[in-house]
Protein backbone atom coordinates (compact mmCIF):
# COMPACT_ATOMS: atom_id res chain seq x y z
CA UNK A 1 0.00 0.00 0.00
CA UNK A 2 1.16 3.43 -0.70
CA UNK A 3 2.63 5.40 1.92
CA UNK A 4 0.15 8.11 2.00
CA UNK A 5 -2.83 5.72 1.66
CA UNK A 6 -1.93 4.31 4.62
CA UNK A 7 -1.56 7.17 6.40
CA UNK A 8 -4.96 8.57 5.42
CA UNK A 9 -6.17 5.33 6.48
CA UNK A 10 -4.77 5.15 9.90
CA UNK A 11 -5.89 9.10 10.66
CA UNK A 12 -9.39 8.53 9.70
CA UNK A 13 -9.88 5.14 12.20
CA UNK A 14 -11.05 6.69 14.78
CA UNK A 15 -13.23 8.96 13.20
CA UNK A 16 -14.96 6.13 11.17
CA UNK A 17 -14.87 4.27 14.91
CA UNK A 18 -16.90 6.51 16.19
CA UNK A 19 -19.21 7.00 13.41
CA UNK A 20 -19.61 2.69 13.03
CA UNK A 21 -19.94 2.64 16.51
CA UNK A 22 -22.78 5.20 17.88
CA UNK A 23 -24.36 6.25 14.67
CA UNK A 24 -24.80 3.89 11.61
CA UNK A 25 -25.08 0.08 14.41
CA UNK A 26 -27.67 2.30 16.41
CA UNK A 27 -29.71 3.35 12.95
CA UNK A 28 -29.28 0.06 11.43
CA UNK A 29 -30.11 -1.81 15.03
CA UNK A 30 -33.36 0.90 14.93
CA UNK A 31 -34.62 0.13 10.86
CA UNK A 32 -34.51 -3.62 11.94
CA UNK A 33 -36.84 -2.58 15.18
CA UNK A 34 -39.20 -0.79 13.09
CA UNK A 35 -40.11 -4.84 11.75
CA UNK A 36 -40.41 -6.47 15.24
CA UNK A 37 -42.91 -5.60 17.99
CA UNK A 38 -40.23 -5.10 20.62
CA UNK A 39 -41.49 -3.43 23.81
CA UNK A 40 -38.93 -2.74 26.94
CA UNK A 41 -37.38 -5.48 28.52
CA UNK A 42 -39.10 -8.03 25.90
CA UNK A 43 -37.78 -9.51 22.88
CA UNK A 44 -40.01 -8.92 20.20
CA UNK A 45 -41.25 -11.22 17.08
CA UNK A 46 -40.48 -10.33 13.02
CA UNK A 47 -43.75 -8.52 12.31
CA UNK A 48 -43.05 -7.39 8.69
CA UNK A 49 -44.57 -3.94 7.89
CA UNK A 50 -47.39 -4.01 10.38
CA UNK A 51 -45.55 -1.77 12.40
CA UNK A 52 -45.78 1.14 9.70
CA UNK A 53 -49.33 0.15 8.58
CA UNK A 54 -50.30 0.70 12.00
CA UNK A 55 -48.84 4.11 12.27
CA UNK A 56 -50.16 5.28 8.92
CA UNK A 57 -53.56 4.27 10.21
CA UNK A 58 -53.31 6.22 13.40
CA UNK A 59 -54.98 9.28 13.40
CA UNK A 60 -52.38 11.49 15.38
CA UNK A 61 -49.87 10.73 13.64
CA UNK A 62 -51.53 12.10 10.67
CA UNK A 63 -52.20 15.17 12.77
CA UNK A 64 -49.10 15.47 14.17
CA UNK A 65 -47.46 15.88 10.56
CA UNK A 66 -49.36 18.08 9.33
CA UNK A 67 -48.58 20.33 12.65
CA UNK A 68 -44.79 19.42 12.01
CA UNK A 69 -45.20 20.67 8.29
CA UNK A 70 -47.44 23.73 9.55
CA UNK A 71 -44.51 24.80 12.36
CA UNK A 72 -41.73 24.57 9.98
CA UNK A 73 -42.80 25.81 6.61
CA UNK A 74 -44.47 29.11 9.01
CA UNK A 75 -41.39 29.31 11.15
CA UNK A 76 -38.98 29.38 7.90
CA UNK A 77 -40.79 31.79 5.84
CA UNK A 78 -40.60 34.60 9.21
CA UNK A 79 -36.86 33.53 9.52
CA UNK A 80 -36.25 34.09 5.54
CA UNK A 81 -38.31 37.64 6.03
CA UNK A 82 -36.08 38.82 9.24
CA UNK A 83 -33.12 37.06 8.34
CA UNK A 84 -33.08 39.26 5.14
CA UNK A 85 -34.50 42.65 6.43
CA UNK A 86 -31.44 42.30 9.21
CA UNK A 87 -29.00 41.27 6.96
CA UNK A 88 -29.72 44.52 4.48
CA UNK A 89 -29.83 46.81 7.58
CA UNK A 90 -26.45 45.59 8.82
CA UNK A 91 -24.94 45.63 5.17
CA UNK A 92 -25.89 49.46 5.50
CA UNK A 93 -22.79 51.40 6.67
CA UNK A 94 -23.43 53.28 10.20
CA UNK A 95 -21.84 53.57 13.22
CA UNK A 96 -22.02 50.67 15.90
CA UNK A 97 -22.53 48.04 13.47
CA UNK A 98 -20.06 45.11 14.53
CA UNK A 99 -21.82 46.20 18.07
CA UNK A 100 -25.42 45.38 16.90
CA UNK A 101 -23.71 42.55 14.68
CA UNK A 102 -22.70 41.05 18.34
CA UNK A 103 -26.23 41.48 19.55
CA UNK A 104 -28.50 40.24 16.93
CA UNK A 105 -26.46 37.12 17.41
CA UNK A 106 -27.70 36.39 21.02
CA UNK A 107 -31.09 34.61 20.69
CA UNK A 108 -28.89 32.61 18.49
CA UNK A 109 -25.97 31.79 20.92
CA UNK A 110 -28.41 31.04 24.04
CA UNK A 111 -28.65 27.60 24.25
CA UNK A 112 -32.16 26.93 23.39
CA UNK A 113 -33.33 24.75 27.27
CA UNK A 114 -32.93 28.77 28.36
CA UNK A 115 -34.67 30.41 25.76
CA UNK A 116 -37.64 28.51 25.75
CA UNK A 117 -37.98 28.86 29.60
CA UNK A 118 -37.45 32.32 29.29
CA UNK A 119 -40.53 32.35 26.58
CA UNK A 120 -42.53 30.27 28.84
CA UNK A 121 -42.10 32.72 31.48
CA UNK A 122 -42.81 35.80 29.13
CA UNK A 123 -46.11 33.80 28.08
CA UNK A 124 -47.19 32.62 31.25
CA UNK A 125 -50.83 33.25 32.78
CA UNK A 126 -49.11 35.39 35.27
CA UNK A 127 -46.63 36.60 32.72
CA UNK A 128 -45.78 39.89 31.62
CA UNK A 129 -46.93 40.11 28.43
CA UNK A 130 -50.48 39.63 30.28
CA UNK A 131 -49.49 41.98 32.62
CA UNK A 132 -48.15 44.64 29.80
CA UNK A 133 -51.36 44.02 27.22
CA UNK A 134 -53.66 44.80 30.29
CA UNK A 135 -52.21 47.51 31.63
CA UNK A 136 -52.62 48.88 28.13
CA UNK A 137 -56.08 48.14 28.18
CA UNK A 138 -55.68 45.79 25.08
CA UNK A 139 -56.97 42.54 26.62
CA UNK A 140 -59.80 42.67 29.18
CA UNK A 141 -58.76 38.93 30.48
CA UNK A 142 -55.33 37.43 30.72
CA UNK A 143 -54.67 34.48 28.06
CA UNK A 144 -53.41 31.33 28.60
CA UNK A 145 -50.89 32.35 25.56
CA UNK A 146 -49.44 28.60 25.67
CA UNK A 147 -52.55 26.72 27.04
CA UNK A 148 -55.45 28.58 24.51
CA UNK A 149 -55.80 25.61 21.19
CA UNK A 150 -55.98 29.29 19.24
CA UNK A 151 -52.79 31.10 20.14
CA UNK A 152 -50.10 27.80 21.15
CA UNK A 153 -48.77 27.35 17.89
CA UNK A 154 -48.31 30.73 16.81
CA UNK A 155 -46.50 31.07 20.34
CA UNK A 156 -44.13 28.35 19.61
CA UNK A 157 -43.41 29.52 15.75
CA UNK A 158 -42.81 32.84 17.03
CA UNK A 159 -39.94 31.88 19.77
CA UNK A 160 -38.37 29.57 17.12
CA UNK A 161 -38.39 32.14 14.73
CA UNK A 162 -36.32 34.23 17.44
CA UNK A 163 -33.85 31.66 18.05
CA UNK A 164 -33.12 31.16 14.76
CA UNK A 165 -33.46 34.51 12.93
CA UNK A 166 -29.78 35.45 13.72
CA UNK A 167 -28.23 32.44 12.02
CA UNK A 168 -30.58 33.59 8.55
CA UNK A 169 -29.21 37.13 9.17
CA UNK A 170 -25.58 36.77 9.88
CA UNK A 171 -25.37 34.08 7.12
CA UNK A 172 -26.50 36.28 4.59
CA UNK A 173 -24.97 39.03 5.82
CA UNK A 174 -21.68 37.20 5.02
CA UNK A 175 -22.59 36.74 1.18
CA UNK A 176 -23.86 40.39 1.10
CA UNK A 177 -20.15 41.27 2.06
CA UNK A 178 -18.76 40.22 -1.04
CA UNK A 179 -20.73 42.38 -3.12
CA UNK A 180 -18.73 45.37 -4.63
CA UNK A 181 -20.19 48.78 -4.07
CA UNK A 182 -19.34 49.47 -7.55
CA UNK A 183 -21.70 47.59 -9.40
CA UNK A 184 -24.67 49.31 -7.05
CA UNK A 185 -23.16 52.73 -7.49
CA UNK A 186 -23.59 52.17 -11.25
CA UNK A 187 -27.16 51.15 -10.82
CA UNK A 188 -27.48 54.38 -9.23
CA UNK A 189 -26.48 56.16 -12.20
CA UNK A 190 -28.34 54.24 -14.70
CA UNK A 191 -31.45 55.23 -12.22
CA UNK A 192 -32.36 51.64 -11.10
CA UNK A 193 -34.39 52.13 -8.17
CA UNK A 194 -34.09 50.16 -4.60
CA UNK A 195 -36.32 47.63 -5.17
CA UNK A 196 -34.95 47.10 -8.87
CA UNK A 197 -30.96 46.53 -7.78
CA UNK A 198 -32.23 44.15 -4.92
CA UNK A 199 -34.10 42.28 -7.44
CA UNK A 200 -31.57 42.41 -9.95
CA UNK A 201 -28.06 42.75 -7.87
CA UNK A 202 -28.84 41.42 -4.40
CA UNK A 203 -31.02 38.57 -4.55
CA UNK A 204 -29.41 36.71 -7.38
CA UNK A 205 -25.77 37.27 -5.38
CA UNK A 206 -27.12 36.04 -2.36
CA UNK A 207 -29.91 33.05 -4.04
CA UNK A 208 -27.33 30.01 -3.17
CA UNK A 209 -26.30 30.96 0.78
CA UNK A 210 -30.54 31.56 0.97
CA UNK A 211 -30.75 27.92 -0.59
CA UNK A 212 -28.49 26.53 1.89
CA UNK A 213 -29.43 28.33 5.18
CA UNK A 214 -33.16 27.61 4.48
CA UNK A 215 -32.40 23.69 4.11
CA UNK A 216 -30.17 23.66 7.06
CA UNK A 217 -33.02 25.13 9.06
CA UNK A 218 -35.48 23.49 7.87
CA UNK A 219 -33.75 20.25 9.34
CA UNK A 220 -32.52 21.28 12.20
CA UNK A 221 -36.79 22.68 12.87
CA UNK A 222 -38.40 19.70 11.70
CA UNK A 223 -35.95 17.35 14.06
CA UNK A 224 -36.40 19.75 17.29
CA UNK A 225 -37.75 18.19 20.49
CA UNK A 226 -36.38 20.67 23.21
CA UNK A 227 -38.00 24.00 21.96
CA UNK A 228 -41.56 22.42 21.68
CA UNK A 229 -41.18 20.09 24.79
CA UNK A 230 -40.54 22.92 27.81
CA UNK A 231 -43.14 25.86 25.57
CA UNK A 232 -46.20 23.21 25.69
CA UNK A 233 -45.37 19.52 25.17
CA UNK A 234 -47.33 19.18 22.12
CA UNK A 235 -50.45 20.66 24.10
CA UNK A 236 -53.47 21.67 23.76
CA UNK A 237 -54.85 19.10 23.10
CA UNK A 238 -52.32 18.03 20.46
CA UNK A 239 -52.47 21.39 18.88
CA UNK A 240 -48.49 21.77 18.79
CA UNK A 241 -47.83 17.80 18.82
CA UNK A 242 -45.10 17.60 16.12
CA UNK A 243 -42.95 14.20 15.01
CA UNK A 244 -40.22 14.01 17.60
CA UNK A 245 -42.92 15.03 20.42
CA UNK A 246 -45.14 12.23 19.05
CA UNK A 247 -41.87 9.51 18.89
CA UNK A 248 -40.82 10.74 22.28
CA UNK A 249 -43.99 9.64 23.83
CA UNK A 250 -44.78 7.21 21.88
CA UNK A 251 -41.75 5.30 23.04
CA UNK A 252 -40.71 6.56 26.61
CA UNK A 253 -44.30 7.45 27.66
CA UNK A 254 -46.48 4.95 25.91
CA UNK A 255 -43.06 2.46 26.18
CA UNK A 256 -43.61 1.34 22.41
CA UNK A 257 -40.66 1.71 21.33
CA UNK A 258 -41.01 -0.30 18.00
CA UNK A 259 -44.02 1.80 17.16
CA UNK A 260 -41.81 5.02 18.04
CA UNK A 261 -38.67 3.86 15.73
CA UNK A 262 -41.44 3.10 12.84
CA UNK A 263 -43.09 6.89 13.36
CA UNK A 264 -39.07 7.92 13.37
CA UNK A 265 -38.10 6.11 10.17
CA UNK A 266 -40.67 8.36 8.38
CA UNK A 267 -38.31 11.22 8.80
CA UNK A 268 -35.44 9.75 7.14
CA UNK A 269 -37.00 9.96 3.31
CA UNK A 270 -37.48 13.92 4.29
CA UNK A 271 -33.78 13.98 5.68
CA UNK A 272 -32.78 12.63 2.38
CA UNK A 273 -34.33 14.78 0.14
CA UNK A 274 -33.01 17.71 2.15
CA UNK A 275 -29.81 16.14 2.55
CA UNK A 276 -29.25 15.38 -1.41
CA UNK A 277 -30.51 19.74 -1.46
CA UNK A 278 -27.95 20.53 0.73
CA UNK A 279 -25.06 18.64 -0.86
CA UNK A 280 -26.32 20.52 -4.06
CA UNK A 281 -26.38 23.67 -3.09
CA UNK A 282 -22.41 23.30 -1.31
CA UNK A 283 -21.61 22.51 -4.31
CA UNK A 284 -22.87 25.73 -5.69
CA UNK A 285 -21.29 27.24 -2.65
CA UNK A 286 -18.16 26.25 -4.30
CA UNK B 1 -33.64 66.01 -2.83
CA UNK B 2 -30.57 63.88 -2.31
CA UNK B 3 -30.37 64.71 1.49
CA UNK B 4 -34.07 64.24 1.51
CA UNK B 5 -33.26 60.73 0.81
CA UNK B 6 -30.62 59.97 2.98
CA UNK B 7 -32.56 61.50 5.80
CA UNK B 8 -35.34 59.32 4.85
CA UNK B 9 -33.11 55.63 4.90
CA UNK B 10 -31.51 56.88 7.39
CA UNK B 11 -34.39 57.08 9.98
CA UNK B 12 -35.97 53.89 8.43
CA UNK B 13 -32.48 52.16 9.27
CA UNK B 14 -32.88 53.77 13.17
CA UNK B 15 -36.51 52.33 13.21
CA UNK B 16 -35.67 48.54 12.30
CA UNK B 17 -32.48 48.55 14.55
CA UNK B 18 -34.70 49.67 17.40
CA UNK B 19 -37.25 47.25 17.26
CA UNK B 20 -34.88 44.28 16.38
CA UNK B 21 -33.22 45.53 19.61
CA UNK B 22 -36.14 45.34 21.62
CA UNK B 23 -37.31 41.94 20.23
CA UNK B 24 -33.60 40.20 20.76
CA UNK B 25 -32.57 41.58 23.99
CA UNK B 26 -36.24 41.34 25.79
CA UNK B 27 -36.33 38.07 26.99
CA UNK B 28 -32.72 38.28 28.10
CA UNK B 29 -33.39 41.59 29.92
CA UNK B 30 -36.38 39.73 31.12
CA UNK B 31 -34.61 36.49 32.14
CA UNK B 32 -31.81 38.50 33.96
CA UNK B 33 -34.53 40.66 35.58
CA UNK B 34 -36.74 37.98 36.89
CA UNK B 35 -33.34 36.28 38.31
CA UNK B 36 -33.01 39.15 40.76
CA UNK B 37 -36.70 39.63 42.00
CA UNK B 38 -38.51 38.08 44.73
CA UNK B 39 -41.30 35.39 43.63
CA UNK B 40 -43.59 37.24 45.53
CA UNK B 41 -43.27 40.63 43.82
CA UNK B 42 -43.99 38.97 40.06
CA UNK B 43 -46.98 37.34 40.91
CA UNK B 44 -48.11 40.39 42.24
CA UNK B 45 -46.68 44.02 41.49
CA UNK B 46 -45.08 42.95 37.71
CA UNK B 47 -43.39 45.76 35.83
CA UNK B 48 -41.00 46.36 32.94
CA UNK B 49 -38.51 47.78 35.35
CA UNK B 50 -36.78 45.72 38.24
CA UNK B 51 -38.11 46.52 41.37
CA UNK B 52 -36.06 45.32 44.69
CA UNK B 53 -32.81 43.23 43.79
CA UNK B 54 -32.49 40.18 45.56
CA UNK B 55 -30.36 37.00 45.49
CA UNK B 56 -33.17 34.62 46.41
CA UNK B 57 -33.68 32.91 43.72
CA UNK B 58 -29.86 32.08 43.26
CA UNK B 59 -29.28 31.39 47.23
CA UNK B 60 -32.52 29.29 46.84
CA UNK B 61 -31.11 27.43 43.97
CA UNK B 62 -28.24 26.11 45.61
CA UNK B 63 -29.34 25.46 48.84
CA UNK B 64 -32.63 23.58 48.00
CA UNK B 65 -32.13 21.99 44.51
CA UNK B 66 -29.95 19.43 43.02
CA UNK B 67 -28.78 22.23 40.61
CA UNK B 68 -25.04 22.18 41.74
CA UNK B 69 -24.47 18.64 40.90
CA UNK B 70 -26.79 19.20 37.13
CA UNK B 71 -24.21 22.01 36.43
CA UNK B 72 -20.34 20.00 37.36
CA UNK B 73 -21.79 17.29 35.67
CA UNK B 74 -22.95 19.04 32.33
CA UNK B 75 -19.31 20.70 32.75
CA UNK B 76 -17.86 17.27 32.94
CA UNK B 77 -19.91 15.93 29.95
CA UNK B 78 -19.82 18.12 27.86
CA UNK B 79 -15.93 19.32 28.46
CA UNK B 80 -14.57 15.31 28.27
CA UNK B 81 -16.53 15.00 24.98
CA UNK B 82 -15.19 18.21 23.19
CA UNK B 83 -11.58 16.61 24.19
CA UNK B 84 -11.90 13.35 22.95
CA UNK B 85 -14.32 14.98 20.02
CA UNK B 86 -11.56 17.34 18.92
CA UNK B 87 -8.64 15.29 18.04
CA UNK B 88 -10.99 12.51 16.06
CA UNK B 89 -12.21 15.02 14.13
CA UNK B 90 -9.20 17.05 13.88
CA UNK B 91 -6.79 13.49 12.56
CA UNK B 92 -10.08 12.78 10.12
CA UNK B 93 -10.95 16.89 8.68
CA UNK B 94 -6.72 16.26 8.02
CA UNK B 95 -7.03 13.05 6.12
CA UNK B 96 -10.20 13.88 4.05
CA UNK B 97 -8.90 16.96 3.08
CA UNK B 98 -5.23 16.66 2.60
CA UNK B 99 -4.69 12.96 1.84
CA UNK B 100 -5.80 10.77 -0.94
CA UNK B 101 -7.36 7.18 -0.59
CA UNK B 102 -10.45 5.62 -1.79
CA UNK B 103 -13.84 6.12 -0.36
CA UNK B 104 -12.77 9.70 0.92
CA UNK B 105 -16.04 10.94 -0.87
CA UNK B 106 -18.44 8.31 0.95
CA UNK B 107 -16.62 9.51 3.99
CA UNK B 108 -17.21 13.17 3.30
CA UNK B 109 -20.57 12.82 2.67
CA UNK B 110 -21.57 10.55 6.01
CA UNK B 111 -19.77 13.02 7.77
CA UNK B 112 -22.77 15.69 6.69
CA UNK B 113 -25.27 12.52 7.33
CA UNK B 114 -24.37 12.08 10.25
CA UNK B 115 -24.19 16.04 11.45
CA UNK B 116 -27.55 16.72 10.86
CA UNK B 117 -28.87 12.89 11.80
CA UNK B 118 -31.82 13.97 14.53
CA UNK B 119 -31.23 12.91 18.03
CA UNK B 120 -35.02 11.49 17.71
CA UNK B 121 -34.24 8.64 15.24
CA UNK B 122 -30.81 7.59 17.54
CA UNK B 123 -32.58 8.01 20.69
CA UNK B 124 -34.66 4.72 20.92
CA UNK B 125 -31.92 2.15 19.46
CA UNK B 126 -29.56 3.73 22.03
CA UNK B 127 -31.19 3.63 24.92
CA UNK B 128 -32.14 -0.21 23.99
CA UNK B 129 -28.04 -1.00 23.42
CA UNK B 130 -27.11 1.22 26.49
CA UNK B 131 -29.55 -0.55 28.96
CA UNK B 132 -27.94 -4.42 27.46
CA UNK B 133 -24.29 -2.88 28.02
CA UNK B 134 -25.23 -0.98 31.25
CA UNK B 135 -24.12 2.15 30.87
CA UNK B 136 -27.35 3.96 31.50
CA UNK B 137 -27.41 6.62 34.33
CA UNK B 138 -23.28 6.61 33.19
CA UNK B 139 -21.25 9.89 32.65
CA UNK B 140 -19.47 7.19 30.05
CA UNK B 141 -22.60 6.27 28.65
CA UNK B 142 -23.17 10.28 28.28
CA UNK B 143 -20.05 11.12 26.70
CA UNK B 144 -20.12 8.52 24.13
CA UNK B 145 -23.13 9.69 22.99
CA UNK B 146 -22.40 13.45 23.32
CA UNK B 147 -19.64 12.46 20.42
CA UNK B 148 -22.57 11.64 17.97
CA UNK B 149 -22.86 14.98 17.19
CA UNK B 150 -19.80 17.10 17.86
CA UNK B 151 -17.55 14.83 15.83
CA UNK B 152 -19.02 15.03 12.43
CA UNK B 153 -19.92 19.02 12.90
CA UNK B 154 -16.07 19.40 14.45
CA UNK B 155 -14.98 17.58 11.18
CA UNK B 156 -16.78 19.74 8.81
CA UNK B 157 -15.68 22.94 10.45
CA UNK B 158 -12.09 21.54 9.95
CA UNK B 159 -12.45 20.64 6.38
CA UNK B 160 -13.37 23.70 5.88
CA UNK B 161 -10.32 25.56 7.51
CA UNK B 162 -7.94 22.99 5.75
CA UNK B 163 -9.03 23.98 2.53
CA UNK B 164 -7.54 27.21 3.62
CA UNK B 165 -4.51 26.51 4.51
CA UNK B 166 -1.55 26.59 1.68
CA UNK B 167 -0.61 23.12 0.70
CA UNK B 168 3.47 24.01 0.61
CA UNK B 169 4.07 24.11 4.37
CA UNK B 170 3.40 19.94 4.33
CA UNK B 171 5.98 19.64 1.12
CA UNK B 172 8.57 21.25 2.83
CA UNK B 173 8.00 19.52 5.23
CA UNK B 174 7.94 16.13 3.33
CA UNK B 175 11.24 17.05 2.09
CA UNK B 176 12.53 17.08 5.61
CA UNK B 177 11.27 13.83 5.95
CA UNK B 178 9.40 14.50 8.80
CA UNK B 179 7.10 11.10 9.88
CA UNK B 180 2.99 12.08 9.43
CA UNK B 181 2.02 12.65 13.24
CA UNK B 182 5.09 14.82 14.07
CA UNK B 183 4.59 16.61 10.69
CA UNK B 184 0.89 17.70 11.64
CA UNK B 185 1.60 18.48 15.51
CA UNK B 186 4.32 20.26 14.59
CA UNK B 187 3.25 22.41 11.39
CA UNK B 188 -0.59 21.63 10.80
CA UNK B 189 -1.92 21.73 14.39
CA UNK B 190 -0.19 25.58 14.79
CA UNK B 191 -1.43 27.17 11.73
CA UNK B 192 -4.99 25.76 12.43
CA UNK B 193 -4.95 26.77 16.03
CA UNK B 194 -7.78 29.23 15.53
CA UNK B 195 -9.83 26.42 13.54
CA UNK B 196 -9.30 23.94 16.76
CA UNK B 197 -10.66 26.67 18.77
CA UNK B 198 -13.88 27.22 16.86
CA UNK B 199 -14.54 24.03 16.09
CA UNK B 200 -13.69 23.53 20.27
CA UNK B 201 -16.33 26.14 21.21
CA UNK B 202 -19.11 25.00 19.05
CA UNK B 203 -18.52 21.51 20.13
CA UNK B 204 -18.16 22.29 23.81
CA UNK B 205 -22.01 24.26 23.41
CA UNK B 206 -23.46 21.96 21.46
CA UNK B 207 -23.23 19.61 23.62
CA UNK B 208 -23.92 21.80 26.58
CA UNK B 209 -27.70 22.52 25.23
CA UNK B 210 -28.24 18.92 24.73
CA UNK B 211 -31.32 17.67 26.26
CA UNK B 212 -32.40 14.37 24.51
CA UNK B 213 -29.86 12.19 25.40
CA UNK B 214 -29.61 12.75 29.23
CA UNK B 215 -33.05 13.18 29.84
CA UNK B 216 -33.40 9.47 28.56
CA UNK B 217 -30.22 7.79 29.79
CA UNK B 218 -30.04 9.55 33.36
CA UNK B 219 -32.57 8.37 35.49
CA UNK B 220 -31.22 9.11 38.59
CA UNK B 221 -31.66 12.54 40.04
CA UNK B 222 -28.00 13.70 41.15
CA UNK B 223 -26.51 12.19 38.13
CA UNK B 224 -28.30 14.75 35.88
CA UNK B 225 -27.07 17.12 33.47
CA UNK B 226 -28.08 20.90 33.15
CA UNK B 227 -30.57 20.92 30.40
CA UNK B 228 -33.03 18.55 31.81
CA UNK B 229 -32.37 19.69 35.15
CA UNK B 230 -34.07 22.87 34.85
CA UNK B 231 -37.12 21.37 33.69
CA UNK B 232 -37.30 19.58 37.51
CA UNK B 233 -37.13 22.59 39.40
CA UNK B 234 -40.58 23.13 38.49
CA UNK B 235 -42.43 21.30 41.50
CA UNK B 236 -45.73 19.74 40.31
CA UNK B 237 -48.02 23.28 39.45
CA UNK B 238 -45.33 25.18 40.92
CA UNK B 239 -43.24 27.28 38.70
CA UNK B 240 -40.16 28.85 41.01
CA UNK B 241 -39.65 31.53 38.18
CA UNK B 242 -36.48 33.62 40.43
CA UNK B 243 -34.71 29.97 40.51
CA UNK B 244 -35.81 29.06 37.22
CA UNK B 245 -34.48 32.36 35.56
CA UNK B 246 -31.30 32.27 38.05
CA UNK B 247 -30.55 28.69 36.37
CA UNK B 248 -30.83 30.37 32.89
CA UNK B 249 -28.67 32.78 33.85
CA UNK B 250 -26.15 30.15 34.90
CA UNK B 251 -26.54 28.12 31.91
CA UNK B 252 -25.74 31.09 29.88
CA UNK B 253 -22.90 31.82 31.67
CA UNK B 254 -20.03 29.43 30.73
CA UNK B 255 -21.55 28.95 26.90
CA UNK B 256 -20.94 33.20 27.32
CA UNK B 257 -17.41 32.90 28.93
CA UNK B 258 -16.65 30.53 26.09
CA UNK B 259 -17.99 32.40 23.34
CA UNK B 260 -15.84 35.79 24.83
CA UNK B 261 -12.84 34.03 24.84
CA UNK B 262 -13.32 33.35 21.11
CA UNK B 263 -14.87 36.11 20.15
CA UNK B 264 -13.11 36.81 17.15
CA UNK B 265 -13.25 32.97 15.55
CA UNK B 266 -17.40 32.89 16.49
CA UNK B 267 -18.65 34.96 13.82
CA UNK B 268 -16.16 33.71 11.17
CA UNK B 269 -16.79 29.76 11.97
CA UNK B 270 -20.77 30.82 12.12
CA UNK B 271 -20.04 31.68 8.22
CA UNK B 272 -17.54 28.35 7.87
CA UNK B 273 -20.09 25.81 9.23
CA UNK B 274 -22.71 26.84 6.71
CA UNK B 275 -20.79 28.21 3.75
CA UNK B 276 -17.78 25.32 3.23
Amino acid sequence: MKKETRNGYLLVLPLICVFLLFTAYPLFSGIAMSFYNKRIGMPGMFVGFDNYLTILKDSAFISTTVNSFIYTLSAEFYKLILGLTIALVLNEDFKGRTFFRGLFLLPWILPTFVAAHTWRWIFDYNGILNQVLKSLGLIQQQIAWLGDPRTAMACIIFVNVWKGFPFFGLSFLAALQTIGRDIYEAADIDGASWFQQFRYITLPNIKSIIFLVLTLSTIWTFNDYVLVHILTDGGPVQMTNILPIYIFKMAFVSLLPSAAITAAMFLVPLLGVLIFALTRALKTQE
Amino acid sequence: MQLKATKKRNIILIVIIALFTVFTMFPIYWMVCTSFSSIADLYHKQSLLPGKLTLAGYIGLFRETNFRHYYLNSLIVSGLSTLIALPISFLGAFSLIRLKWRGQNFLKSIVLWTYVLPEVILVIPLYVILNSIHLLNSTIGLVLTFLIGSTPFCTWLLMGYFQGIPKELEDSAKIDGCNILSMIMRIILPVSAPGVVTAGIYAFNLSWALYLYPVVFITQESKQLLAPGIVMLQIGDMFPWDQIMAAGVLACLIPGIVYTIGQKYVVQGLTLGAVK
